[in-house]
């Protein structure tokens, strides 16, 4: 299990802290209860590099204008990541030599049940009804571990900001979609590579694809279930989606899932986690970015609003679990730390 | 011991990939030399991992160079004088075994590997200890058993091409049974395979007796069936050699493993024949097949009963009038349809519920099924990812799918041939005559295009201004007729592109397609909304369209950033990521 995966349980807990509400509220009930959820198709056999949708989103979303200019295409040559400034890049990707390239957009996925929120003890996303997942900066504490527990690497955060340093994704365009607008990528794309809809017709349009044109699609709909489902989905040219970067062993669990079980009963605050939170800080390379006041606000203010039998729920719950769940969740608690430990010691951003 | 001798057959098999030995020092491969390659890439590699039937291997495999043995061996003439025997066996007859130094006979394991080590390695001894250069002596496992050579195969299939067969032919010219020199059929008088007595005996390509394995007919004698590898060895090269031997001044062909598999010499065979053969040479292979046939669907037999009352028979779908002969001129073997024999696809196999005989491959789906090359639309479909039809084709339904071209083959007779056409297929088929069915099928085909047409020049626009969207780039201006004329330059060869592009209009369709087929057709922002909504819709809003549409075709061609008009002020067909090719930036 790879280490943001297990902060991913973690942080499922952790909304409890924060809300009071139990993690099991954004289980998969909630994804059923989006029926008219929206999404965005992607398709790799569609998008010829052109870079329109990163212009576009630069646009709507009043971001600092990049250093190289969005026509000048060698941008492509070199696979690069979400940042600060960027919501959205397009990768360039060459899955058979000498054959033509591949291209893949790549943005915040708006998954079902974000393993960003379940991470975030102070509730600073949400998932909305429009199939957008929003962050709300004025509640955010910049503690950054939805930076870490997000299974495709998207959020990113002001680093150069010295007040007020936000996590910056892709918000689906949530205020345009508000609007009746379409996001601003989906609007300037050209080929129509990226398809805006309810996401349940799109993974119809998706398949319809799939099945109409045989041998030029992977025979999966990337997002259908990854994660427990995300909406924005993608659809790929033969090999494989491996060959445009993206990871196929993600598994269909969400993050909250993932801590299903005798774990999700229990107040997070209580017993280990303020612990193994006080301990993540410890390896963080850059805590000292954050204030450290704030640091102990945090804390203070998780522990503060864990109620005061939650030591008593802890052990009571626990006891009930079964043995194999206690085991799994020591095992995992020993591989992340093992990982953050490593991590850091590589000087990797924990 | 049954399962002993099966898997001794299969041993044999896996033996023989090369097994036949030929020495590049005899007459016949100097007529045709094999050419040198890569040293890396080879064509003469036969694995030796025939221990595998006894078990798991202990050792890696061991790859054998087969040329490379003959070759050394062809060069030690004083030292090597039993050719081929070095180490191949003959048995009484003289016919010469494919295994190494052993019989037909099965072995054991132990026996089978006792054979290798003491054939393989007293033989480098003997020559090492004549100061010769060898192979490994030693017991050093590795020498041989070699688990990353740093060979690789570049083995290919060959193909006897109708040329190559011409070329076989006209060696046989003058003699008696001309075609039973290659082609036997099994004799149940004779109990023996006999050479095919009359041209109409040969049952056709070897390979529909011969197949992948070696099979057992226990009805016969000899009960085996060699597999395709093994007969093919065990006759072409025998005969080369033969050939090769007896006569000073005949071409014969090869009898190294590069000489037929390898890609070079494969190259040279066909450069050979095309010097060969005469130019305007008659390359049919005639065994009395049809000019023209019909070919019938399949007709519900019994009536069709409505309330207890049988109502008018059904007519089934109007029979396909084929040309044969041309589609004999498109293929190189017979083999490209008649895949398993020369009779008529439904007789045995393809019948029309589908039978074990045709791993349940329906008459329909033998002639519809768009995977299987040797079906029509399969066949077909391939042709259309040719560059020159792929700009059109690559989008659009292929086979039964699109069911607006059923009348492309299944031609409806009108007139006078509707009572004719009705009678004749009334009929079972093999009461009619061929020379009606040749002429039914003459007739039917007679109003088909040999080439595709459309419009007169002059009537096609010649520019299209695209511009309802234009904002931050100036109209583009479409080169129309060019395009639809260079278009039609890539299939004027094409008599199936002619017989399917039926009406002027069809080669418009492909870019107004789904629309009614006419000289003005719809706008294409009748169907494809101008206006991107946040309704999902599988069917693209007019941005999209067009550039789906322009860029798909100008990729599936091979023709983006390429100049492909002649006139010497032309520019490159835009690549899809160049905006300003096809329309200029308003900014500027
Ligand atoms: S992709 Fe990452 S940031 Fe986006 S919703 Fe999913 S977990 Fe959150
Ligand atoms: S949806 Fe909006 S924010 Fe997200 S990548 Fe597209 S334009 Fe940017
Ligand atoms: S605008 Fe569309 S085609 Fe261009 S890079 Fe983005 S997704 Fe691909």
């Amino acid at each position: 299990m790879k280490r943001r995966h297990f902060l991913g349980l973690l942080g499922a807990a952790g909304v409890t802290m924060g809300t009071g509400v139990s993690a099991q509220a954004a289980s998969s009930a909630d994804v059923k209860g989006l029926p008219n959820a929206g999404g965005v198709l992607f398709d790799a056999t569609r998008c010829i590099g052109c870079r329109k949708c990163e212009a576009a989103c630069n646009q709507v979303n009043e971001l600092p204008k990049p250093a190289k200019a969005f026509d000048d295409l060698s941008v492509l040559d070199t696979i690069r990541r979400t940042d600060a400034k960027t919501y959205t890049i397009v990768n360039k990707y060459v899955p058979e030599a000498g054959k033509p390239p591949v291209f893949r957009k790549s943005q915040c996925n708006h998954c079902m049940e974000p393993a960003c929120a379940s991470a975030c003890f102070v509730a600073a996303f949400k998932k909305t009804e429009t199939g957008a997942v929003v962050y709300d900066e004025s509640v955010c504490v910049g503690c950054r571990y939805c930076m870490v527990a997000c299974p495709f690497n998207i959020p990113t955060y002001e680093y150069d900001k010295a007040f007020t340093p936000r996590v910056m994704k892709c918000t689906m365009c949530y205020p345009r979609l508000l609007e009746g607008k379409l996001p601003g990528c989906v609007e300037a794309c050209p080929k129509e590579a990226l398809l805006f809809g309810k996401r349940r017709e799109l993974l119809n349009i998706a398949w319809d694809r799939i099945g109409g044109t045989p041998g030029r699609y992977v025979e999966h709909v990337y997002g259908e279930r990854e994660m427990g489902g995300t909406s924005w989905l993608y659809i790929a040219p033969k090999p494989s989606f491996a060959a445009i970067g993206m990871d196929e062993n993600l598994g269909t669990a969400s993050a909250p899932e993932l801590t299903s079980g005798a774990l999700a009963a229990v107040p997070a605050v209580a017993g280990i986690w303020p612990v193994l939170l006080t301990g993540l800080y410890a390896i963080t390379k850059r805590k000292d970015k954050i204030a450290e006041a704030e640091k102990q606000a945090a804390v203070a203010a998780a522990i503060a609003t864990a109620s005061a039998d939650a030591a008593a729920k802890l052990s009571e719950e626990l006891a009930k679990a079964e043995v194999a769940n206690k085991r799994r969740i020591e095992v995992e608690v020993t591989k992340a730390l093992e990982a953050a430990a490593k991590a850091a010691e590589e000087g990797e951003d924990a | 011991m049954k399962n002993g001798k099966r898997r001794m057959r299969q041993l044999l098999a896996v033996l023989a990939i090369c097994g036949v030995g030929g020495l590049s020092a005899l007459p016949a491969s100097r007529a045709m030399a094999s050419q040198p390659g890569s040293d890396k890439q080879r064509a003469d590699i036969v694995t030796i991992d025939g221990m595998q039937a006894y078990g798991s291997l202990s050792q890696p495999k061991v790859v054998f160079l087969h040329d490379k043995h003959t070759t050394a061996l062809g060069k030690q003439k004083d030292f090597y004088k039993k050719e081929c025997g070095t180490c191949h066996t003959s048995d009484k007859d003289g016919v010469m075994q494919l295994g190494f130094k052993r019989d037909g006979a099965p072995v054991s394991g132990e026996k089978l590997r006792d054979v290798y080590h003491n054939g393989c390695i007293s033989c480098h001894k003997d020559m090492a200890a004549a100061g010769q250069k060898t192979g490994p002596t030693d017991v050093q496992c590795k020498g041989c058993h070699n688990a990353t050579p740093d060979v690789a195969s570049n083995w290919q299939p060959i193909t006897v091409d109708k040329r190559l067969h011409y070329r076989h032919a006209a060696t046989q010219e003058k003699a008696e049974n001309k075609c039973g020199s290659c082609h036997h059929i099994y004799s149940e008088k004779a109990g023996k395979t006999i050479a095919a007595p009359k041209p109409e005996d040969v049952p056709g390509s070897c390979s529909y007796c011969h197949g992948e394995t070696t099979t057992v007919d226990a009805k016969r004698q000899p009960k085996e069936i060699r597999s395709l590898r093994l007969a093919a060895h065990g006759e072409c090269v025998t005969c080369h050699k033969a050939t090769a031997a007896a006569g000073k001044d005949v071409a014969t062909g090869p009898v190294t493993c590069a000489g037929c598999h390898g890609p070079l010499d494969q190259k040279a065979i066909a450069e050979t024949s095309l010097k060969k053969v005469p130019q305007g040479a008659d390359l049919r292979i005639k065994r009395g097949q049809p000019d023209l046939v019909m070919v019938r669907p399949a007709v519900a037999e019994a009536p069709l009963i409505v309330d207890g009352k049988p109502v008018k028979p059904y007519a089934g779908m109007p029979a396909v009038p084929f040309d044969h002969k041309s589609h004999e001129a498109q293929n190189e073997t017979c083999v490209s349809c008649h895949h398993a024999s020369l009779t008529s696809c439904a007789a045995k196999c393809h019948t029309p519920a589908g039978n074990k005989d045709g791993g349940f491959v329906t008459l329909e789906a033998s002639m519809h099924k768009v995977g299987a090359s040797q079906s029509c639309a399969g066949c077909h479909a391939v042709l259309q990812k040719k560059p020159e039809c792929a700009g059109c084709h690559d989008s659009r339904v292929k086979g039964v799918g699109d069911v607006a071209q059923c009348g492309s083959c299944h031609v409806k007779p009108e007139g006078d041939l509707k009572e004719a056409a009705a009678v004749m297929m009334a009929k079972p088929a093999a009461k009619e005559t061929a020379a009606a069915e040749a002429d039914m099928a003459k007739k039917l085909l007679a109003g088909k295009r040999d080439v595709t047409a459309t419009f007169p020049a002059e009537d096609i626009p010649e520019t299209v201004t695209i511009g309802s969207l234009s904002k931050d780039y100036e109209p583009s201006v479409l080169p129309h007729r060019k395009i639809v004329l260079s278009m039609l330059a890539g299939m004027k060869d094409s008599k199936l592109a002619g017989a399917f592009h039926a009406a002027d209009a069809a080669v418009c369709q492909g870019c107004h397609h789904n629309s009614p087929a006419s000289t003005t057709p719809p706008r294409c922002s009748n169907c494809h909304q101008a206006v991107e909504t946040t309704t999902a819709s599988a069917r693209p809003a007019l941005k999209a369209a067009y550039h789906t549409q322009c860029m798909g075709c100008h990729t599936s061609m091979g023709i983006a950033g390429k100049v492909v008009d002649k006139a010497a002020d032309a520019k490159p067909v835009p690549v899809a990521t160049d905006c300003t090719g096809c329309h200029k930036d308003k900014k500027k």
